[in-house]
């Protein structure tokens, strides 16, 4: 189920186009990874699904009857900002009565909240006290406190350590079931460890969007490497007489192939391997990385 | 409730970072500083100055309207800047620090988050002058004879209008300058050019809005509620409703980040 369409959104400042043209749809339940290098257009794009500023050209449509979309998302700016004379939980009550919770009920979600986030502990303590990691956490602690069906999160692992990075990344893996996520990284493997779907922005424009299973196939390299125990001379004649293999290279001990069809190429290798009694050490379909992926795109 | 909310955040706001300790403090001081210097001055003359033996300092003497008068001059100047100085970046600098980004992506409906502020800021102008005048009313009682206390309240409630009047300008250049800096200069560029127009026509103009001090000085003389005075509350209630009116406009138009 569709529950956003972005429409050729252009978002202009003077002559400069931050965004041009961008289209996509957000599937429901689905994690989303919003990919680019830094200044693509992520955190305007953002800006512009959640409604603080509004977009030259194009719109965004919300499959729902809500008047006030903001009511059904939540988001997690770049560098958050709170009020730094508040403590946590008064912060997390503050945002959930401003999303029309009543006041019981917020104190119970502010309470299953912190808890849910890790800072407990620190509920009293006022804000300017956290530490980074802390108010990242207090940050998606309050996008979520009025349950939206669409969590926006600008960079929310960036800046944080590696340590922080693995907690919010798991975080935002047992958030995935309750809502659909659209987060922004340019950090590549984030983005490969947690999303379903990947959004490719590039100098504001969309060069992909799509799952990663597809993407992957998609930008899949036909080559694969192949090392032997022995003479591997041999072996690469033997190679270049498989119908599928056109070329083979050796680099360092590895024979490096070209192939027409990976799947068809490896069972041609493989019954070979069986035949003549191959000695192969390793086989290696050369997979496609994201960041490989990211690269071809870009450079398309 | 959201309303409520956000008024709540900000009067606890003013109590945490003790404004609402200081304001009617401060205020306080500026607004019985004149009438009780004035009636101690010739003490004050006499054991200070080089005065030569047998000189003989008559000051006028003051009645107790005239004082009181003092006092609400001294608030037209430094009351209202300090309402300036405390109000001037109630959202610039919530924008600038980009607590707006994250506030703003809630659902609020910027009429309330406009006017909770407004209503906040004005609890705390219209505490501290009741506060300041009714000490300045102890001692003009105390120090030059009897007002009464019609009179005072009726002072205060007029009184007031002026100071939410300061509070709505400043709000209304907050919704648009982009550092705090800029919505005080401008503020007070605003209140000075009134004075201005005040001094040069206002005598024309009986119901400007700086002919409030006038008229609330000959109600304190007369000790009735002139025709004037009460058009010239209007008109300033009028410039509030329109100033609030546009600063919402003007929030909701702007893109806030």
């Amino acid at each position: 189920m569709t529950i956003a369409t972005v429409k050729n959104v252009t978002k202009s400042y003077g002559s400069t186009d931050v965004l041009h043209n961008v289209s996509f749809s957000l599937t429901k339940g689905n994690c989303i990874a919003l990919i680019g290098p830094n200044g693509a257009g992520k955190t305007t794009l953002i800006r512009i699904l959640i409604g603080l500023i509004k977009p030259t050209a194009g719109q965004c449509h919300f499959s729902t009857e809500e008047k006030d979309i903001r009511s059904l998302i939540g988001y997690l700016p770049q560098h958050p900002v709170f009020h730094s004379w508040m403590t946590g939980e008064e912060f997390l009550i503050y945002s959930a009565k401003l999303a029309g919770i009543p006041p019981k009920e917020a104190m119970i979600r502010t309470n299953d909240l912190l808890i849910r986030v890790g800072i407990d502990n620190a509920k009293h303590k006022p804000i300017r006290t956290y530490s980074g990691g802390m108010k990242q956490r207090l940050g998606i602690a309050q996008a979520i406190i009025h349950r939206p069906m669409l969590l926006l999160l600008d960079e929310p692992v960036s800046a944080l350590d590696p340590l922080g990075r693995r907690e919010v990344l798991d975080l935002l893996d047992s958030l995935k079931t309750d809502m659909t996520v659209l987060f922004s990284t340019h950090i590549l493997s984030d983005a490969d460890e947690v999303s379903d779907d990947v959004i490719v922005l590039h100098e504001g424009k969309v060069i992909e969007a799509d799952s990663i299973h597809t993407l992957r196939k998609k930008y899949q390299t036909t080559k694969i490497e192949l090392t032997f125990d022995g003479d591997i001379t041999k072996y690469k004649n033997a190679l270049l007489q498989l119908s599928t293999v056109t070329d083979v290279q050796i680099i360092r001990q590895t024979l490096h192939l070209t192939v027409t069809d990976i799947t068809d190429a490896r069972k041609e290798i493989l019954e070979s391997v069986r035949d003549f009694a191959w000695e192969l050490t390793s086989f290696i379909i050369n997979r496609t990385s994201l960041e490989d992926l990211f690269m071809k795109a870009v450079q398309q | 409730m959201q309303w409520m909310t956000l008024f709540n955040k900000e009067m606890l706001e003013n109590w945490r970072n003790k404004k609402w300790l200081w304001v009617p403090l401060v205020m306080m001081i500026v607004t019985i500083m004149d009438p009780i210097s004035y009636y101690f001055l010739p003490y004050i003359l006499e054991n200070m100055g080089d005065m030569p033996d047998g000189a003989i300092l008559e000051m006028p003497a003051v009645k107790a309207e005239a004082a009181f008068m003092m006092s609400i001059e001294s608030l037209s100047m430094y009351g209202a800047l300090i309402l300036i100085l405390i109000f001037m970046g109630t959202i610039t600098n919530e924008r600038q620090l980009g607590i707006t980004e994250l506030i703003l992506a809630k659902p609020i409906d910027y009429r309330n988050y406009i006017t909770a502020k407004w209503a906040a800021y004005i609890s705390l102008a219209i505490i501290s002058l009741l506060v300041s005048l009714s000490m300045s009313w102890y001692y003009t009682n105390l120090l030059f004879g009897s007002l009464s206390i019609q009179l005072f309240i009726l002072t205060v409630a007029f009184y007031s209008v002026w100071f939410i009047f300061v509070i709505s300008l400043t709000i209304f250049f907050n919704t648009f300058c982009k550092n705090a800096g800029l919505v005080v200069a401008c503020t007070i560029g605003s209140l000075f050019s009134l004075s201005g127009i005040n001094a040069v026509v206002g005598y024309r103009l009986t119901w400007f809005p700086n002919q409030l001090a006038a008229h609330l000085n000959e109600m304190l003389l007369t000790s009735e509620v002139s025709g004037a005075l009460l058009g010239t509350v209007g008109i300033i209630i009028c410039l509030i409703l329109l100033l609030l009116t546009v600063s919402i406009i003007i929030f909701q138009r702007k893109e806030l980040i």
